[in-house]
């Protein structure tokens, strides 16, 4: 029945036509033997929340009714699984909207005295599955360089916001300056590593009493360091995927939105295709101006504080309604095949969630969280206890698992949840 | 958990140990015979395979089979020792024959430790932990701000990071070492224009605030509003005021005087005013400082480093709500709210604070080199004398024997500064190229490792690892000139030299970095973040109460060093170190002020010593809660050096109930009918019950705190606060030692630990030595300690000649 797809033919399907060679890290396995689907993650919060009347059903399970949002992502009903009850505990920070930077770490009372932020779901997948692709993973924000994605000592790192320039980070050559300098930095590394080598050479010959144990560690580290900097080296040498498409436009206007957030958005895809990297994490963040909707006459912010007025309840809506239907049309580019064939939303799990559950009353519990794809058990709503929520690092957690990652501890997590 | 990885390290450790060396039989069979008499008569009929004890001595290994067997002896002897075993309800051999069994015994174990440890000594060598490297970076390059996030993480074994053999190394160290470097290198190194050194903060004509003060609460403003030229604001943490949004932004690293004038507005008692700083990108943010303010005007400065993603803002805490309940949100427009705030007037900011430009840690690291602006006046560039490459040497020779802390051969300088020339070959600049060498000498192994080398023939380190560990352990930092010109001289191993050098490294200001790192790890200071008590149960905690905890504990410390004050202080005294904020906390009057100060105590008070201290008591709760088995477990760890066993794997811990329908006593007494349990808890629980009193942050209670099912009230009294909890069951602090001494509260508790006061010393002079030399205590150390003990036992073992006897010891002149 199922003919594979040749690579060409999938790749001529997706409406996007790459240049052979392109799909960096299979060029990488060993004697043509058939690779497994590799597992792919991309996280997209939407900061402000999501009116969760207009979201959440009553029913729940495999039969739940319809909702105003849902609605617009109703041709995907089968794909997706809608959670209510999950949340980090301890998210009491300094300024409400704090939790912004604990949103993919949990990391407890954000923005507080002596507050540390942890280690992101993403940042913790690339370490295990990073190190095939060229980029271990790419931070995107539709406005500003703030990402979710924390390294394991907590420290940010900073977002692309502008599409064209993830554009030419991933699929255009460097020009001679720029692949000379990298080269350089990448050289002066190993001139450094290699003196520190000679170093400790000379204090095993000088003092022959030294402790022998760590010296061979710190050699080792080096050593184990130095094959590192040289796979970096080897990434420089390998040409770019070449992808025939128009490079995308930066939209200037930081007030457009739903324009930024569609052109970031309209990038996975191609990143996910050339498997340039695996793991993804997106910011939706609107800038302190009003955007430019059909309707909308106030700022996002402002309205997400909607005091229960119907008119700016209303406003709020449009906004959101937008921002799902790009989630809706997200999903659609995904729906496209891979490279093996099997459709790229089947080996890459979406987060869409919030950091807000009631972004009017800065709450950071119940938020609404939706999992995509992944070949997750999905067509489901599940609904977990409001007053006495359930660590959304339990879903984290699962969602590592099923991406093969061995870990029995994510943040707060307490266990794991049926994905 | 901490310390049950600790102990299975500790395990492992000795293996190591053991492992390293092949190990010929020391014992002779005629000699061991004294134990084995022993163990027939007096402890075979309840240790051997029939019985259900853990123990079977007829299986049991001779000490020098296997690391495992080594240590089932080491406790074997200390349980006789302490006559703890046999139990007296049991056959009691003859003191003769006790004696002859643990003479041998000790003999044996003594011989296999020191024979094992023949090769390489002690501590052969470790690597700086990562706070010592950032102190290092500190002091080699003269910058300052957080450079250790750049390492991953010290191994929390319980145990000090400076522990050589629980010290890690990996590709990903190498990395964080190298990233180090190179951002530490980034600061150091400050070629831009010269700033603007003074600059105003001025909220109530920023632009950026005046948006603020015409919004309405809903979207976000109605917090704050202008009166004349002040800004007068009602909520702390208040993101409106950020430094970088009101126009201020620092374009370079440095010190910086930032002067806040200011005053309480509509102040029922004094309110705080603060400034914190925050760095999104680094992801951190602390508060750095804190005055009381009244209705007086009042003028203060603080100084502190900032890095260019930094901001500051000027902040407010112990506000309260109006007198009538209201909050500023529900007391619209702010003007009309009548409760607490703080008025601003001023906030200057000078810096950084550089008396030349480009900055003399610049200037430093490149001696003999001056700097003149470029055309366009962007940066600095260098005027050179001689070829940079002899320029470039320079740089090194000056670096180098700082950071390798000896002097540095002529080779060694030539072969790190020939690490430049590709890249000026490449023509890749003075400054690109003079990095290369930099960095290599900054993560070059004579920098990361103290290699704690030894004099031709000798157990003695030389006066160079000696001036290196002497300054790591007083300073965490690498010795200065005076030091190096001491060991250079071959002067420092001297006994009178290195007693004035103590003293010397002692009254320098680096030594709070000693006093901070140490309580830090001891006291586990550096977990006060680990839990957060609940805003409706605790509404009195906060930053600035956090922050005079941990200043009383390490004031205290500091103290007892200073004045060399006998040991049993640090559990047992009658003054401590208070501020108005900590003082209002403890329920003591009388002192005003932020500033820390030493106060003398009431003999009813239960304050006195570390275990009355807040943050102990904040560090020892679980969040919201407080169980006994943790506190108990605290004190016998942490001050009197002798950890319970850990539970049995299958055993679930015991939690508070937090209904206050039973209390964590009645659970815990039901508990010690269990025998197995009582075994261990009848040592672990009466500490824990002493410290009852003390809730999770510190507070001195009679009654528990119940917050379930509570709506916040107002609560009147020194100052109006909004809670939501309800007085609960009594609280009960008496318990029975398992000596059998009866105590009602902690200071009868503290009472009774003084008769521990030896054992309390020989757990700070052990923990000293850890900290000092990076080696764990071990069975051939136990001679010295007790020498160390008697020599100072007159005097109380007071602090101070503790530390100067582990620097003179042999323990710590040897490797």
């Amino acid at each position: 029945m199922h003919t594979p797809l040749s690579r060409r033919t999938a790749l001529k399907a997706s409406g996007i036509t790459v240049a052979l060679p392109l799909l960096e890290s299979m060029s990488m396995a060993v004697g043509g033997t058939q690779m497994t689907p590799p597992k792919r993650m991309v996280c997209i919060c939407n900061t402000l929340g999501l009116h969760a009347p207009s979201l959440f059903p009553q029913r729940t399970g495999s039969d739940y009714e319809s909702t105003e949002y849902l609605d617009i992502l109703k041709r995907h009903r089968k794909e997706f699984t809608l959670f209510a009850g999950l949340s980090h505990p301890d998210q009491v920070g300094k300024d409400p909207h704090d939790t912004e930077m604990t949103f993919l770490t949990s990391a407890r009372n954000p923005g507080l005295g002596g507050f540390r932020n942890t280690i992101s779901i993403d940042q913790f997948a690339a370490e295990k599955i990073g190190n095939v692709t060229r980029y271990p993973s790419v931070s995107l924000s539709s406005n500003r360089k703030k990402s979710q994605s924390f390294t394991r000592n907590g420290v940010m790192i900073p977002a692309d916001d502008m599409p064209s320039q993830v554009y030419t980070k991933l699929f255009l050559r460097g020009s001679q300056k720029e692949i000379r300098q990298q080269r350089q930095r990448l050289a002066d590394g190993h001139s450094i590593l290699d003196s520190v080598i000679e170093q400790i050479r000379s204090i095993e010959r000088t003092t022959p009493s030294a402790d022998k144990r760590q010296l061979e560690h710190y050699f080792d580290s080096i050593r184990v360091a130095e094959t590192e900097l040289n796979n970096s080296e080897v990434w420089l040498d390998r040409p770019k995927p070449s992808v025939q498409t128009v490079p995308p436009e930066n939209i200037a206007d930081p007030s457009d939105l739903v324009g930024r957030v569609r052109s970031l958005l309209n990038l996975i895809p191609l990143i996910l295709q050339t498997d340039s990297s695996r793991v993804i994490s997106v910011v939706i963040q609107s800038d302190h101006g009003t955007p430019k909707i059909e309707g909308v006459s106030d700022g996002h912010h402002p309205l997400s504080h909607h005091g229960q007025d119907p008119e700016r309840i209303a406003q709020l809506k449009i906004i959101e309604t937008e921002i799902l239907t790009c989630l809706s049309d997200f999903l659609d580019g995904l729906k496209q095949p891979s490279e093996n064939g099997s459709g790229l939303l089947e080996q890459t799990s979406v987060l869409f969630g919030s950091n807000l559950g009631n972004a009017n009353a800065h709450d950071p519990r119940n938020l609404p969280i939706i999992l995509a794809g992944g070949k997750h058990k999905h067509g489901r709503f599940i609904q977990h206890n409001k007053k006495d929520n359930v660590p959304l690092c339990n879903l984290f957690l699962s969602l590592l698992q099923s991406m093969g990652i061995e870990s029995d501890q994510f943040g707060s997590s307490t266990g794991i949840l049926d994905i | 958990m901490r310390l049950f990885r600790y102990l299975l390290r500790k395990y492992f450790v000795a293996w190591a140990y053991l492992l390293a060396t092949n190990m010929p039989c020391v014992h002779a069979e005629n000699d061991f015979h004294a134990v084995e008499n022993l163990v027939q008569t007096a402890c075979i009929s309840c240790h051997d395979a029939e019985t259900e004890t853990h123990l079977n001595l007829n299986a049991i290994d001779k000490p020098d089979a296997s690391p495992e067997a080594f240590q089932q002896w080491v406790l074997i002897f200390d349980r006789i020792q302490r006559r703890e075993m046999p139990p007296p309800d049991s056959f009691v051999p003859s003191d003769e024959a006790r004696h002859a069994a643990l003479s041998t015994l000790k003999k044996e174990l003594s011989q296999i430790n020191t024979q094992a440890r023949k090769q390489n000594g002690r501590v052969p060598s470790r690597r700086l932990s990562r706070r010592e490297y950032e102190h290092t970076l500190h002091d080699l390059l003269g910058i300052g701000g957080e450079i250790a996030k750049y390492l991953p993480p010290e191994d929390e074994s319980g145990a000090f990071d400076v522990v050589a053999a629980n010290q890690e190394m990996s590709s990903v160290h190498v990395k964080g070492f190298l990233k180090a470097a190179e951002a530490a290198l980034d600061e150091a190194i400050e070629l831009g224009p010269k700033p603007n050194m003074k600059r105003e903060l001025d909220y109530a004509n920023s632009r950026y605030m005046q948006m603020w003060f015409e919004r309405p609460v809903r979207r976000g403003g109605g917090t704050v509003f202008r009166d004349n030229d002040d800004l007068i604001m009602f909520r702390g943490e208040n993101y409106n005021l950020r430094s970088d949004a009101n126009g201020l932004r620092f374009s370079t690293p440095g010190r910086y005087r930032i002067t806040v004038t200011g005053s309480a507005y509509q102040p029922r008692s004094s309110v705080t005013m603060s400034l914190k700083r925050q760095n999104d990108i680094q992801g951190n943010s602390e508060l750095f400082a804190a005055w009381d303010v009244t209705e007086k005007m009042r003028t203060v400065s603080t100084i502190h480093y900032f890095r260019p993603d930094d901001y500051f803002y000027v902040s407010a805490d112990e506000l309260e709500p109006a007198p009538d309940g209201k909050v500023i949100y529900n007391s619209q427009p702010a003007r009309e709210f009548k409760g607490e705030g703080v008025r601003v007037r001023k906030v200057l900011v000078e810096g950084p604070l550089e008396t030349t430009w480009p900055p003399r840690r610049t200037r430093s690291l490149f001696p003999g080199i001056e700097w003149e602006p470029t055309v366009n006046k962007k940066s600095y560039r260098p005027v050179t004398t001689k070829s940079h490459y002899e320029h470039i040497r320079d740089a090194v020779a000056a670096l180098a024997p700082r950071a390798f802390r000896r002097p540095v051969t002529k080779k060694e300088i030539t072969e790190l500064t020939n690490l430049a020339i590709p890249s000026l070959e490449a023509q890749r600049g003075f400054i690109a190229s003079a990095r290369i060498p930099l960095t290599a000498i900054l993560i070059s192994p004579h920098t990361l490792l103290l290699t704690n080398d030894l004099q031709k023939n000798k157990s003695k380190l030389t006066n160079h690892a000696l001036a290196s560990r002497l300054s790591y352990f007083l300073w965490r930092s690498p010795p200065d000139e005076e030091l190096l010109l001491l060991a250079s001289e071959g002067r420092l191993s001297e006994s009178n030299t290195l007693s004035t050098q103590v003293d010397r490294l002692l009254a320098d200001k680096k030594n709070q970095l000693f006093i901070h790192d140490f309580t830090d790890q001891w006291f586990e200071l550096d977990q006060i973040d680990a839990t957060t008590p609940d805003l409706k149960l605790y509404p009195e905690y906060d930053d600035v109460l956090r922050r005079a905890m941990l200043a009383e504990t390490r004031e205290f410390f500091s103290y007892l060093l200073k004045e060399n004050l006998p040991i049993h202080s640090l559990i047992d005294s009658d003054f401590t170190f208070l501020n108005r904020r900590l003082a209002e906390h403890y329920d003591i009057k009388g002192v005003f002020g932020e500033t820390m100060r030493k106060v003398s105590l009431d003999a009813s008070s239960p304050r006195g010593g570390i275990l009355g201290h807040a943050s102990i008591a904040k560090v020892t709760a679980n969040g919201s809660v407080t169980t006994p088995v943790k506190r108990g477990n605290f004190i016998l760890t942490h001050v009197l050096g002798l950890p319970p066993n850990p539970p049995p794997p299958d055993i679930a811990t015991i939690e508070p109930d937090t209904r206050g329908t039973t209390t964590i006593r009645q659970m815990l007494l039901k508990h010690q009918s269990v025998e197995t349990c009582a075994r261990c808890h009848q040592h672990i629980d009466p500490p824990g019950f002493a410290m009852e009193g003390f809730d999770p942050v510190g507070t001195y209670r009679q009654h528990y705190r119940i917050g379930k099912n509570m709506k916040q009230s107002l609560q009147p009294g020194l100052r109006l606060k909004r809670v939501g909890y309800n007085s609960g069951p009594r609280v009960n602090t008496s318990g029975v030692t398992v000596e059998g001494d009866v105590f009602q509260n902690i200071r009868e508790y503290r009472k009774l630990l003084r008769e521990s006061t030896k054992q309390i010393a020989r757990n700070t002079l052990s923990q000293l030595i850890i900290f000092a030399t990076g080696g764990d205590i071990e069975f051939s150390d136990r001679d010295e300690i007790e020498r160390i003990l008697s020599a100072t036992q007159s005097d109380g073992y007071p602090l101070r000649s503790l530390v100067h006897h582990v620097v003179t010891s042999p323990l710590f002149r040897n490797r």
